[in-house]
């Protein structure tokens, strides 16, 4: 590397503060160039480890409060589905095109004050035509 | 023909499931012109179905309620079942997971609810440095303030009010830890696209997050003073 590529003005390395944090700064002349200059300017070095500090801090209270685990009726549905989809290729293999498609009955049962159960039953079909 | 030749179809033409890119290129010995039906089937149950927990939280941010969620991981399932036999083993199936929930949300999850699609000086290199910038000037203070003050509806909250696109990057980048390259493929525009895209919606969500503490912060006292 030539000793000219080091030296990068603060204008320069702003706006690559957050591609180095993210390790979106591919050219690794351009790597060494960002972190001589961190090195040497402790204005945009505060400026990293600010974004850095915050991003980390976003990051960690996003992944702590957003996660929910799927419904099992989900895990259920999605097994169900693959079963039923397979054996209908199991079938096109011996020649029959057409459409795959799965089915999904849902039971709603409401209790109200009375103690009256109403129940739906609601089926959809999807297809998914063979192109 | 093969005897699956009735199955070499493209599934869904607005998904180009060749274009996905691998991350973790490993040595795979699975002959997929000679796989059965039987073996491919509990090849994705094993190695698909693992990802039912986090693309059903991926769905949740994208339609915003559990119903919907539920189908379109349901729908996605059945696209990329549909399609497994053009996944390359070995490449990277997490994306490739993403790419198909992603495409079908857009396609099928948001029909009625048109909304024009920012497009003018998304990917300006002004802008970047600007929201690059602008992140890092918003002080210390205000982060802290944020954890302190913050509920865990509230994140749910300010990102559902965050534009679509913006809110995709963030959870995509940060929740999930995808590269720019990745979030490229898996929601079918530009890196730099995503790049404004992403810093931009971590400033909204900053922004949104710093408004609700503010909010509970000054609720806190007031009833502190109250007591």
């Amino acid at each position: 590397m030539s000793f000219d590529n080091i030296f990068i003005s603060c204008e320069q390395v702003q706006p690559q503060i957050v591609l180095y944090i993210d390790h979106e700064l591919f050219d690794q002349d351009q790597v060494s160039a960002v972190e001589s200059h961190f090195g040497e300017c402790l204005s945009c070095r505060q400026m990293k480890e600010t974004e850095e500090r915050a991003l980390s801090m976003m990051r960690d209270l996003l992944n702590r409060t957003l996660f929910e685990p799927a419904p099992q009726e989900l895990h259920d549905r999605v097994r169900q589905q693959t079963e039923e989809i397979s054996q209908q290729m199991a079938g096109a293999q011996g020649g029959v095109s057409g459409s795959y498609f799965y089915s999904e009955v849902t039971h709603t049962e409401i209790t109200t004050e009375d103690g009256t159960q109403i129940e739906i039953r609601r089926e959809i079909h999807r297809e998914f035509p063979l192109e | 023909m093969s005897a699956t030749g009735v199955l070499d179809v493209v599934f869904d033409s607005e998904i180009d499931l060749s274009l996905m890119s691998g991350s973790d290129n490993l040595p795979v010995v699975i002959d997929r012109e000679k796989e059965t039906i039987a073996a491919r089937t509990a090849r994705f149950e094993k190695d698909a179905l693992a990802f039912t927990d986090q693309l059903y939280n991926a769905a949740l941010r994208y339609t915003k309620n559990s119903h919907d969620a539920q189908d379109l991981v349901q729908d996605t399932y059945a696209k990329a079942f549909v399609s497994f036999h053009q996944f390359e083993p070995g490449t990277n199936l997490k994306a490739w997971l993403y790419r198909i929930l992603t495409t079908t949300f857009i396609n099928n999850y948001r029909k009625d609810q048109r909304r024009p699609q920012l497009s003018t000086g998304e990917v300006e290199d002004w802008q970047i440095a600007k929201a690059a910038s602008h992140t890092s000037n918003e002080g210390k203070s205000a982060e802290d303030e944020v954890l302190e003050n913050i509920a865990d509806r509230d994140v749910k909250d300010a990102l559902a009010s965050m534009p679509e696109e913006f809110r995709m990057a963030v959870y995509l980048s940060d929740v999930e830890g995808f590269s720019y390259k990745e979030i490229a493929e898996i929601t079918g525009v530009p890196n730099g696209t995503v790049m404004s895209r992403l810093h931009r919606g971590r400033k909204m969500l900053r922004e949104a997050l710093a408004s609700y503490a503010k909010e509970r912060g000054f609720k806190d006292k007031k009833s502190g003073n109250k007591s």
